[in-house]
């Protein structure tokens, strides 16, 4: 016989007396025909209105900070965010979090195999996944409300139960040997070049850490490095559970049951840590500024697809925290600098008038793409602009990225602002009407802030940008030592001092003449 | 309301999973309204600060023939052209000044156009689409210069395989209808069409009876009527029925082989179902079964179909897509793949064993995990007011109504294993198949040879 979810059951209680008989096969009725009785929706809103997004939040007896939003259907998403990532790599093996990333819901007791995973999420109705960033760790799971206990379980199990067999860890590395020989073959560049325009803009320290393990830094990995990694990212207090659309209460039990520290792997035991563990690097970000040059024969890549022979430069200067109170000024300027590629599809409103494609790629026809980015951490940030064209115009595209960072100290014109500021906002709001980015949103806020922080407060922020926040960010960044970052060709690229300079000079002139230091072949 | 006993009388260790489902779950009610011209309005409020609204239209290339087969796509093209109140500069202003996008796509079946904006900007994203709907200035400048960016996008679908075979595969099974047709039209026709074609095709096609206008996320019904009677009030009446020619299914065997090429791209398809059909939603189930598959992605952490399973163990395949599209009085159902010549036999093989396992052998709990799966996989994607609105308007001009979710739910639920057997036995084993393969075809087997695999 047919097994039904428990809504659909008590659906078919509640219909049961009227018109059954009408069910004996559904299967048999047109979909353009209503089966009635209980199944349409409601018009009437439950939880919806003014506490539609109304956020709880729980601190579990052993430090764990639950928080949940209500939300309409019978999906929902849920999940963990973990302060962790590459950034606190510095008394660890380098590499470790990325090895960590591809371990996610492996082997534990509970679930000795991917198999046991699959059927609670068949079950369930779920899928799940784990992401990472610089400094945050997120496992994330979709699922029907019905599942919630089922998939917070895994979500558990992964965080703070992996087994880390042998063999496993073996299979992350060889993946991720893969996954990092895969990506130099790769047209689509983008993780390393903001990889490494990290690590020019932070040398040697914490967000300047790569976020990729090495061929080097691999073999050095084992299960107690990563077991002692876990140990002391996975704690309580660096971690925060959300859900979008569960029912608060029962949320916290599940949570309260699964998350059971005493039980973690390293807590279990202690001989699968290394003999000494070192402390969490908590120090602060130190932006250093410089510059990484890898140098590439990259005219290969493009054959076969629509892409011509391109090379890549970025240049970047400090940017800021997001408890900065310049956050929001920078993310509108990262609006109001708006890019994209030459091509595109759909119609109007995809930042085409932004000024990466007004200034840069409507005039200067020979630049394959130009975006604005705003990378954002707890304590520090960068912004850089990515322009890739021919290689032997990659020097042009240096001083076009130069004039659009100097010219921002002339400031804005009241359209454009006003432009950016709405654009931003959307992006903000529309991005918030899916549930992942809804968990993500709550989650980051909570582990980042402590508390939430509603998407109305930022809306009112973006509102009051004015042209002299914009200027004075200008002026901001370019105090700061430039970060550079060139990949492929780069024989035409400047040398660093003489970005420097230009930067020092609020001229591009010094990038403009031929330097002395001219770097020739590689 | 509803009593839940089972807590009571239950494990401990179930409790909490059983805490969780008391609370009725709410799901926002689509309403829909027709205005005395026939003219549709569908909404469904989910309360967010921004919203999807578009015109669903009843028309695309099916509508067309062999002369004007390409207007439809054409005049897509020409709608962010500008129009007499609006040029193309003002026009693409307004909507980047009020951080909205437009967007719009033509498919055989149905043309839409829709602004995703703030719910307070509502009323200029109507005025916008009504105004490049209907008035747009088909300048005969701007038709000279679109010719050629139609004929590179053109290059570029020819340049995708997947498109060709898809183009194909039309041709040949719905020869003699307008469902054969491309969306895109001849080369000819893309040359040819002019002004007064494109007049003639919004007076005879955007009609008040074939045509909705569909909201979702911030949006209030009354007010999504009263825009759509005042900026689509005075459109003509009228219906699809007139330009509607039903297509027969008729099997086809085309077989392009293309020297160089390493691998054979093709479908292997029989007659599947129209959208209204009361077995579409089983073929979806048979379909989930088939599954899925891409050698360069691998397995990952979800899990993957017998198919999937049998053809990643063996070489050769590159990937597969189980499909089944709909059309208003047929459908085509079967599975599209990408594999080496050698082993399309192989390929073969492992498919018509699927098919007839399918009709004979599979059993309840594979059925249940592939209800379940199809289920994860269609709400998870209405998430989202363009999705959403995007199902809405979908369904309204499929169904002629929106399934409330708890139906689907209901509906997919209720089909049994038994059911699944006799669709797929009646659709794939006694199916008559059709098969279109370009690039390296010389070892693909004629139909006759599939025909007998599946006896």
């Amino acid at each position: 016989m047919v097994r039904r979810s428990w809504l659909l059951s008590r659906q078919l209680k509640e219909i049961s007396k009227r018109s059954l008989s009408q069910f004996k096969d559904a299967s048999n009725v047109p979909l353009s025909q209503p089966l009635d009785g209980g199944l349409s929706t409601s018009a009437k809103p439950v939880g919806v209105g003014k506490t539609f997004r109304e956020t709880k939040m729980t601190k579990l007896s052993n430090g764990v900070r639950v928080c949940s939003e209500p939300h309409f259907g019978d999906y929902c998403t849920i999940g963990v965010a973990i302060e962790s990532g590459c950034r606190f790599e510095s008394s660890f093996t380098k590499g470790v979090s990325h090895i960590v990333e591809k371990l996610a819901f492996g082997a534990t007791n509970r679930f000795p195999s991917r198999d046991e995973i699959h059927s609670v999420l068949e079950k369930s109705g779920g899928i799940i996944d784990c992401q990472s960033t610089r400094d945050t760790f997120l496992y994330a799971g979709s699922c029907h409300v019905t599942g919630v206990d089922a998939v917070v379980e895994v979500l558990a199990n992964a965080v703070w139960m992996p087994l880390l067999q042998q063999d496993e860890v073996e299979e992350a590395k060889m993946i991720t040997l893969y996954e990092i020989e895969d990506m130099t073959r790769k047209i689509e560049c983008e993780p390393l070049i903001t990889d490494w325009i990290h690590q020019a803009a932070f040398k040697g320290n914490t967000l300047g850490f790569s976020k990729f393990a090495t061929s080097e830094t691999l073999p050095k990995i084992t299960s107690r490095d990563v077991a002692t990694y876990l140990s002391q990212m996975h704690s309580p207090p660096r971690m925060v559970v959300a859900g979008i659309g569960v029912d608060h209460d029962a949320f916290v039990t599940a949570v309260e049951r699964h998350f059971q520290l005493n039980q973690a792997t390293w807590n279990v035991d202690r001989q699968l840590l290394l003999p000494k563990v070192p402390a969490v690097d908590d120090s602060l970000a130190q932006y250093t500024g410089g510059e990484i040059r890898q140098g590439a024969d990259l005219s290969l890549l493009g054959v076969g697809t629509p892409y011509p022979h391109l090379a890549h430069v970025v240049l970047g200067f400090q940017g800021c925290s997001f408890k900065d109170d310049d956050f929001v000024p920078f993310c509108v300027l990262q609006s109001l600098l708006g890019g994209g590629g030459s091509f595109s599809a759909g119609g109007p409103g995809k930042g085409m008038y932004a000024r990466l494609y007004t200034q840069v790629m409507n005039r200067c026809h020979w630049i394959y793409s130009a975006v604005a980015q705003n990378h954002s951490y707890s304590d520090d940030g960068l912004f850089c602009i990515h322009a890739s064209c021919p290689p032997n115009r990659l020097q042009d595209a240096l001083v076009v990225v130069m004039d659009q960072f100097l010219s921002l100290r002339k400031g804005t014109d009241k359209q454009e602002l006003e432009r950016a500021k709405v654009q931003l906002k959307s992006h903000l709001m529309m991005n918030l009407e899916v549930r992942p980015v809804m968990f993500e949103d709550l989650a980051r806020q909570v582990l980042g802030h402590g508390t939430r922080r509603r998407p109305d407060d930022y809306a009112a922020k973006i509102e009051n940008v004015t042209n002299s926040d914009i200027i004075r960010i200008a002026e901001r960044m370019l105090a700061t030592k430039p970060s550079l970052v060139g990949y492929g060709e780069l024989d035409k690229l400047q040398t660093y001092t003489a970005v420097d300079q230009a930067a020092a000079k609020r001229n591009v002139e010094p990038l403009t003449k031929p330097s002395k230091f001219f770097r020739f072949g590689k | 309301m509803h009593r839940y006993l089972r807590p009571r009388i239950i494990k401990p260790v179930r409790r909490a999973l059983a805490q969780l489902a008391p609370k009725p779950c709410y799901f926002p009610q689509t309403v829909v309204s027709t205005l005395p011209s026939g003219f549709r309005v569908a909404t469904e409020n989910t309360d967010f600060p921004t919203a999807t609204i578009g015109v669903w239209i009843d028309a695309g290339s099916r509508y067309e023939n062999d002369l004007n087969n390409g207007t439809a796509h054409f005049l897509e093209h020409m709608a962010f052209k500008g129009t007499p109140s609006r040029t193309r500069n003002s026009l693409e202003l307004e909507v980047e000044n009020m951080g909205a996008h437009l967007n719009a796509y033509t498919s055989r079946e149905q043309t839409v156009y829709y602004a995703k904006c703030f719910s307070e900007h509502l009323e200029d994203s109507v005025n916008i689409l009504a105004d490049i709907l209907l008035n747009s200035k088909l300048d005969k400048r701007d038709i000279e210069a679109e010719r050629g960016v139609i004929l590179r996008e053109m290059e570029e679908v020819e340049q995708n395989l997947q498109e060709v075979v898809f183009d194909h595969l039309h041709t040949g099974t719905f020869q003699g209808n307008p469902l054969s047709m491309t969306i895109l039209g001849p080369v000819k026709n893309i040359n040819t069409i002019n002004q007064a074609d494109l007049k003639n095709y919004i007076n005879t096609h955007y009609r008040s009876g074939r045509m909705l206008l569909a909201a979702a996320g911030g949006v209030n019904h009354d007010e999504v009527v009263r825009l759509a009677e005042k900026y689509f009030g005075g459109l003509q009446h009228g219906d699809a029925s007139a330009e509607f020619v039903p297509a027969v299914y008729t099997p086809c065997e085309i077989n392009m082989p293309i020297d160089g090429m390493d691998f054979c791209y093709g479908a292997l398809v029989t007659e599947g179902v129209s959208w209204t059909h009361e077995d579409n939603l089983t073929l979806m189930v048979a379909n989930t079964l088939m599954g899925e598959y891409d050698r360069t992605r691998g397995f990952g952490v979800n899990a993957p179909s017998r198919l999937a399973l049998k053809v990643g163990r063996q070489r050769g395949v590159q990937s597969f897509q189980a499909f089944n599209t709909c059309y208003k009085e047929t459908g085509l159902v079967g599975i599209y793949f990408v594999v080496e010549g050698n082993s399309a036999v192989q390929f073969i093989d492992a498919v018509t064993e699927e098919w007839k396992w399918l009709a004979e052998n599979v059993d309840a709990a594979t059925v249940e995990r592939a209800k379940r799966s199809l289920l994860t996989n269609l709400l998870l994607m209405l998430d989202g007011s363009t999705p959403i609105c995007e199902d809405i308007g979908r369904q309204i001009l499929c169904y002629g109504r929106r399934i409330p979710v708890p139906e689907l739910e209901y509906r997919i639920n209720a089909i049994s294993v038994n059911r699944i057997r006799d669709v797929c036995r009646r659709i794939f084993v006694e199916g008559r198949v059709s098969t279109t393969v370009v690039g390296d075809t010389a070892m693909w087997p004629t139909n006759e040879q599939i025909q007998a695999k599946l006896r």
